[in-house]
């Protein structure tokens, strides 16, 4: 394991050795910050939790902005058991339940619907049916793959050294030669792109817990 | 990643500042706003649910102004199902703009960005909400402050925003223009715009009803498995 940001800006020094003063530490961290953003999508490995508190006959709610998919939804009603999960539904599914699901409300919600792509500040949002009339503590957690917002979120994060070299140090290194080497650029992002798959599948492997997040890959 | 932020990286990426080249940084806010909105609109990314007020007598109502696709519609909470207009003149002839009534059905007029009420209601939307039509629909970025725009795209997705403005800039008519770091930019800005659609399209809940079948007489049907599989 190792810092993110810090060995690939050890790296793309040892590995241009004639181009590394074009680059400040601040814009080798920001090249890889765009490469985490792209890596957490398209890899899916950062598992996070959020806890929304239910309120009075409310049905929708917002999800957190770091998210990129939602993957479950548990429901407690004394706000520390959680011991139900929401089934995912849609507009349509909905719709055949009743037409007038939207007058409906009960004591602990069953389904739960998303509107919006995830991850949008504000206007990503949660739709969970039946509402519950009157709350008394009642929340959700919502169980998610994300992402880290800031550049500066990258300072306390670590990964294994084979996944840095492999997909975040191409992308990194395509965007900090893009300005005065294409070719360069180009081949750099071909790599990325092979590599890519070989971290989704080490990510994505059917029998990894991942309770613990990336750390307990290890 | 705030419009300020997507700048600093668009002059890391381009290499320069708006002092050299002052006539890429004239082209950068409409570029970018552009550059939003195409994301949006083509994959569909924000829903929105919102309400119309109804007034006793008035058949259509315009929609909101960041609507590009109606969902669902509701009048008093109830859902009302899409009628053309075509059908309506057809089928009800001559009084299907003069019947009032509990409206029941809805039709688009997308020219003109309007939606229409049969039967046309009868009673106003009360303070408290009640009579009004509920919208659930696909919106889109108005031009409106900037930094709204930006926000209207998981942040994630806002590196591809800064992929389509120097596209943009790279193949436009100043004396840097690239037309392969252009297509460099695109192919990127392609790819994300690819994921974005992905997950803009939440999984739909669905439910596969496993069938018995025979084979010779006997049954090919493990006793242990159930008979109904749900996914979500």
């Amino acid at each position: 394991m190792a810092n993110i940001t810090s060995e690939v800006t050890s790296l793309v020094k040892t590995m241009a050795p004639g181009h590394a003063e074009r680059w400040s530490d601040a814009r080798i961290k920001s090249a890889v910050h765009m490469a985490d953003m792209a890596i957490c999508e398209s890899s899916e490995f950062l598992w996070l939790s959020s806890v929304i508190d239910l309120s009075d006959g409310e049905m929708t709610y917002t999800l957190p902005s770091d998210a990129i998919e939602v993957r479950s939804v548990e429901y407690s009603r004394d706000g520390l058991v959680y011991d139900t999960l929401l089934r995912q539904t849609t507009l349509d599914e909905l719709d055949r339940i009743s037409n007038q699901w939207e007058m409906d409300s009960g004591t602990g919600p069953e389904y739960y619907m998303l509107l919006s792509a995830r991850g949008i500040a504000s206007l990503s949002k949660i739709l969970i049916w039946r509402p519950i009339s009157v709350t008394g503590g009642e929340k959700i957690r919502v169980n998610y793959y994300g992402y880290r917002t800031n550049a500066d979120d990258m300072d306390s994060a670590d990964l294994p050294r084979d996944i840095i070299s492999r997909a975040y140090l191409p992308y990194a290194l395509s965007m900090l030669t893009v300005d005065y080497d294409l070719e360069l650029a180009d081949q750099y992002m071909a790599e990325f792109n092979r590599n890519i798959d070989q971290v989704r599948s080490r990510y994505n492997h059917p029998f990894i817990e991942r309770l613990g997040g990336v750390n307990d890959l290890s | 990643m705030t419009l300020a932020e997507l700048k600093t990286r668009f002059w890391e990426l381009y290499g320069g500042s708006a002092l050299i080249y002052p006539q890429v940084s004239a082209m950068l806010d409409p570029v970018v706003n552009a550059g939003i909105r195409a994301l949006a609109e083509d994959s569909e990314c924000l829903v929105k649910s919102g309400t119309i007020t109804c007034t006793a007598g008035t058949q259509e109502y315009s929609l909101p102004e960041d609507c590009s696709k109606v969902l669902r519609v509701s009048y008093d909470e109830e859902k009302i199902k899409p009628v053309s207009k075509w059908t309506l003149q057809s089928v009800v002839q001559d009084g299907w703009d003069r019947f009032e009534g509990h409206p029941r059905h809805y039709y688009l007029d997308g020219l003109n960005r309007k939606i229409g009420l049969y039967h046309i209601p009868s009673v106003s939307t009360t303070v408290g909400g009640e009579f009004a039509i509920g919208l659930y629909y696909v919106a889109v970025p108005v031009s409106a402050a900037p930094d709204w725009e930006i926000t209207s795209l998981p942040g994630w997705a806002h590196q591809y925003v800064l992929f389509y403005t120097l596209r943009e800039v790279y193949r436009s008519l100043h004396s840097g223009r690239d037309l392969r770091r252009a297509h460099f930019y695109h192919m990127l800005y392609l790819h994300g715009e690819r994921r974005l659609k992905v997950r803009s399209s939440a999984p739909i809940a669905r439910s596969y009803e496993m069938r018995e079948t025979e084979y010779e007489g006997r049954s090919t049907w493990p006793a242990f498995y159930p008979r109904h599989i749900e996914e979500s």
